[in-house]
């Protein structure tokens, strides 16, 4: 006895279920083009922070030639929290994708800014405090708050500038 | 309640009730024959010739019947509360019932049974065919207060007949009934009624009650005899089939009693001990293979009957039948096509789903991996660079002895200056730093040391010759603040103090140096500057400034990090010890400065080879007499009584003596010290030496036996005798001239002591 059609539903069998009200295969056309897209912020976003990353890292490893005593504190203080980060900054503004808002570029410049100024602090202080041979213990607090507010003011300024940056090429 | 008459082809009935076998046309005479005829049998009527029944249940009519065709029955009551069943009786069995509603004796009460039993007249038969309780309400008459209300509706002689259970499918079910209607105070005896149609539907082999107010005993059951004739029953086997193991009746001793106030008896019913359906006994036709199907339903109640489940399989067969199968297949091929992008597509929002969760944990996840990264980086580099520090491993040199200059003995002064480096460890620069408190260069403290001195006299010479005016004795100490050694201390006016014994100490300043006693003000005398001694000094000294100007530019080094974060407190501390540090560093360069430089380069030797160095220009010759050497180079003796200097003589002081007896107390005392730890080593190298001879001959012996080549065990090495030979003989001419030094040493050391112990007691009183 042949299936009826009237009875046992239509030839076209029911879509699995979905979340959003879309048919299957244009849902999958949407998503592949939000990958897409994902993807490319990504690798922008990537970018920008490895830019930042590596401009800071080859400015930081300038200024570990020397302690911040020898630089003198107002001009170590000048390279290390302006000058290095500024450039950083730029760099990776340069480098930034256009779509991206003001606090996107920042924050990702700003990472990348930080964590060079974090690991060049976090080192050098390490290496000092070894030296001296007071042990590291009554450091264990002073070492990472210490990086840590330096790479928050590098990072700041790092992420103005390539925020600053990108701006201006929007404009233009 | 779901009535079910099963009209069968060959013109068999069987009616259900909710899914249970009521009776079956095959077999119901032996039924109700076996439920109704031995208890009118055995009743006892009140009134002879006039037996009064009561049936409770029994709503088809068929106990009805028997009992109606029973001689002498003069009234039945019928209870059942089912409308529809006693209508059907009436109707469609009303031929299989023998119209038994139609008699006059008959009255029928559709009511409750358990409320008729409160308000009923005594009969002398009460049969009570009710279905198998499925509910717990069901099981009320079955308690000890129903079975009670049936004993108090039975007349003295009167007998029930009780529909049980299977004791076969459920035994503690039925011997619950027992042992319920014993705790009623009713006399009762089971008897067994196989049923064909029961054993078929998987009830197992049934059972029947009679019940009665007085002793029923087996025997009755034998000497029954029925006046009427029976179509399927057989009351000769009657006492047989009322027979029950002593296995079967233990269970009536494990069960509870069925009350009101604690039902059992449904519970027991639902749970028999043997759950499984017994196999069909005579091979009926099946049109379908059921066991299949009866295995797979999860829960197979007594109402499924075997019939339900075949009507079931049908329909599911014809359903199956009439597929187009081509058509579903087809259909399944379409889909199953069409199935990969779908996959694809919800595999795609799958992985968009996990990565928005998972991306905190990522995030997290790579964070901590950072962090290790760095502090394993940190940590392998620090270690590189200063693997003792990281480590904290440091440690400071020895600290030499400068008074006792060229005593072999004690520690020599060129030894003491470590070529090690030092790093503060202790916390002697902290905030204790120059408050009374002695620090090292590693930063330890030591107790406050102060010296009775004044500075610009220290060096004026009390000796013999002497023209000028004796200077005052000093009014103010001096603090020491800096330990340059372990004798030396730097004082915080630059002065250098060579500490002696407990009473002596010299002061070396503006290259002069003098002896003095702790227990007076004014100087005992000036010695020769020794040029070495202020060379050793200043070396130290500077050697001194050396570790604390690296330590103090590590931590402006430090302080050039974190120096601006004066919130924490540590920070503090160290801006604190820097500052001290460069305040030590002041001391010890104004030390440098104080110390000067004799005024002669020439270092002059013992006025005897025999004689016993006490300090630095301080000897004790073989005669006992102390000679110091003054700054003009001329001796200046004394046997303890006498300071004699040259041709003339006075009256040794008596600070002087005792002064120099605590410096002979102390040398004798570090000497014997040193001498036995010098027997000690003479013992362990006279061991050492017996031991590689024996090993020598040893090693002689297995070249001679194996030839040279022959390897032999060196201590971890296996090497050949021939090495192992040449080796232990160095090995033997090293030790053997070391302990000929030591010897030396020690005898020096005797010769010394043989001197020095004669001498001490004419210095004066050992103080204790």
């Amino acid at each position: 006895m042949p299936i009826d059609d009237r009875e046992h539903g239509s030839e076209e069998p029911a879509p699995i279920a979905h979340a959003s009200h879309a048919a299957p295969n244009e849902h999958v056309h949407l998503s592949h083009r939000h990958t897409s897209r994902l993807e490319a912020a990504r690798s922008g976003e990537r970018a920008e922070r490895r830019v930042a990353l590596a401009v800071a890292c080859l400015g930081y490893l300038v200024l570990a030639t020397r302690n911040p005593r020898v630089w003198g504190q107002g001009l170590w203080a000048a390279l290390a929290l302006l000058a290095v980060p500024a450039v950083a900054g730029v760099a990776a503004g340069l480098v930034a994708e256009a779509r991206s808002d003001f606090g996107e570029r920042l924050r990702r410049a700003a990472g990348g800014v930080g964590w060079a100024m974090g690991g060049y602090a976090l080192v050098s202080m390490t290496m000092v405090r070894a030296r001296m041979g007071s042990g590291t213990s009554s450091a264990l607090l002073t070492i990472p708050v210490v990086a840590g507010v330096l790479a928050v003011a590098a990072g700041l300024v790092g992420g103005l500038c390539a925020a600053g940056v990108s701006r201006l090429a929007v404009k233009e | 309640m779901g009535l079910h008459l099963e009209e069968r082809a060959d013109g068999s009935l069987a009616l259900y009730m909710d899914g249970d076998l009521q009776f079956d046309t095959h077999d119901e005479a032996y039924y109700h024959e076996c439920l109704a005829l031995p208890a009118l049998c055995l009743a006892e009527p009140a009134q002879a010739g006039a037996l009064t029944v009561t049936i409770l249940g029994g709503g088809d009519g068929l106990a009805l019947r028997e009992c109606l065709r029973f001689p002498g029955v003069a009234r039945v009551t019928l209870v059942d509360y089912s409308h529809e069943v006693v209508d059907l009786a009436r109707g469609r069995l009303a031929e299989l019932n023998h119209n038994a509603f139609a008699d006059p004796r008959v009255t029928v009460v559709c009511g409750d049974a358990w409320d008729y039993l409160e308000q009923a007249d005594p009969c002398d038969v009460l049969l009570v065919d009710l279905t198998v309780p499925r509910r717990t309400d069901e099981c009320r008459l079955h308690t000890r207060e129903g079975y009670a209300r049936m004993k108090r509706v039975l007349a003295p002689g009167g007998v029930a007949a009780i529909n049980g259970l299977s004791p076969q499918r459920t035994p503690e079910a039925f011997w619950c009934l027992r042992r319920t209607m014993r705790a009623a105070g009713l006399f009762s005896l089971p008897y067994r009624v196989p049923m064909p149609s029961f054993w078929a539907h998987g009830y197992g082999v049934w059972s029947f009650f009679l019940a009665a107010r007085r002793p029923l005993r087996r025997r009755v059951l034998a000497d029954l005899t029925c006046p009427v004739s029976t179509r399927q029953a057989d009351f000769s086997a009657l006492h047989a089939l009322s027979r029950f193991a002593r296995s079967e009746r233990h269970v009536e001793a494990l069960v509870p009693t069925n009350t009101l106030a604690e039902p059992c008896l449904l519970p027991l019913i639902l749970n028999p001990r043997e759950t499984r359906p017994p196999a069909s006994p005579d091979g009926e036709d099946e049109p379908y293979r059921l066991d299949g199907l009866l295995s797979a339903l999860s829960i197979l109640h007594p109402y499924h009957t075997r019939e339900m489940v075949e009507t079931l399989a049908a329909d599911v067969v014809g359903t199956v039948r009439r597929l187009d199968l081509d058509r579903l297949v087809q259909a399944l091929l379409e889909r199953a096509a069409r199935l990969p992008a779908e996959l694809v597509a919800e595999l795609v929002r799958l992985r968009e789903f996990l990565r928005g969760r998972a991306e905190g944990l990522e995030r997290l996840g790579l964070w901590c991996q950072r962090v290790l990264v760095i502090l394993y980086l940190v940590v392998t580099m620090a270690n590189l660079l200063s693997p003792d520090n990281v480590f904290a491993k440091g440690s400071f040199g020895a600290h030499g002895s400068f008074g006792h200059a060229s005593s072999t003995h004690s520690t020599s002064i060129g030894g003491g200056s470590s070529t090690a480096s030092a790093h503060v460890t202790g916390r002697g620069f902290g905030a204790g730093y120059g408050r009374g408190h002695v620090t090292d260069i590693e930063g330890r403290t030591t107790g406050a040391r102060r010296f009775l001195y004044d500075p610009d006299t220290v060096h004026i010479y009390l000796g013999h010759g002497y023209r000028g005016p004796r200077p005052a004795p000093a009014q103010a100490e001096q603090n020491a603040v800096i330990a340059a050694a372990s004798d030396v201390l730097v004082m915080d006016n630059g002065d250098v103090v060579v500490t002696l014994a407990d009473d002596a100490y010299l002061v070396a300043s503006q290259g002069q140096v003098s002896l003095l006693s702790t227990k007076s003000g004014t100087p005992l005398t000036a010695l020769y500057a020794d040029p070495d001694l202020f060379k050793r000094l200043g070396d130290e000294v500077q050697r001194q400034r050396g570790a604390v100007t690296k330590e103090l530019e590590l931590r402006r080094d430090w302080l050039g990090w974190v120096g601006w974060a004066r919130f924490l407190p540590t920070v503090n501390a160290d801006r604190l010890e820097a500052a001290n540090l460069a305040d030590a560093g002041q001391r010890l360069d104004k030390s440098v400065q104080r110390l000067g430089k004799p005024a002669s380069s020439e270092s002059l030797g013992a006025p005897d080879p025999t004689s016993v160095e006490l300090f630095v220009g301080g000897y004790l010759s073989p005669d006992g007499k102390v000679s110091l050497r003054q700054p003009d180079r001329s001796w200046l003796t004394t046997d303890g009584r006498h300071l004699d200097r040259g041709d003339s003589s006075q009256a040794c002081p008596p600070e002087l003596a005792a002064a120099l007896r605590s410096i002979m107390t102390k040398l004798e005392k570090d000497m014997t010290a040193d001498l036995a730890a010098t027997w000690t080593d003479l013992s362990t190298l006279d061991k050492d030496l017996a031991t590689l001879k024996t090993d020598l001959t040893e090693y002689q012996r297995l070249s001679g036996a194996n030839g040279p080549s022959y390897y032999v065990d060196y201590g971890t090495d296996s090497i050949t005798a021939q090495d192992a030979i040449s080796r232990t003989e160095r090995d033997i001419t090293q030790t053997q001239s070391d302990r000929d030094n030591l010897a030396r040493e020690a005898q020096r050391m005797q010769t010394d002591l043989g001197h020095l112990r004669p001498a001490m007691p004419r210095f004066g009183a050992a103080e204790k």
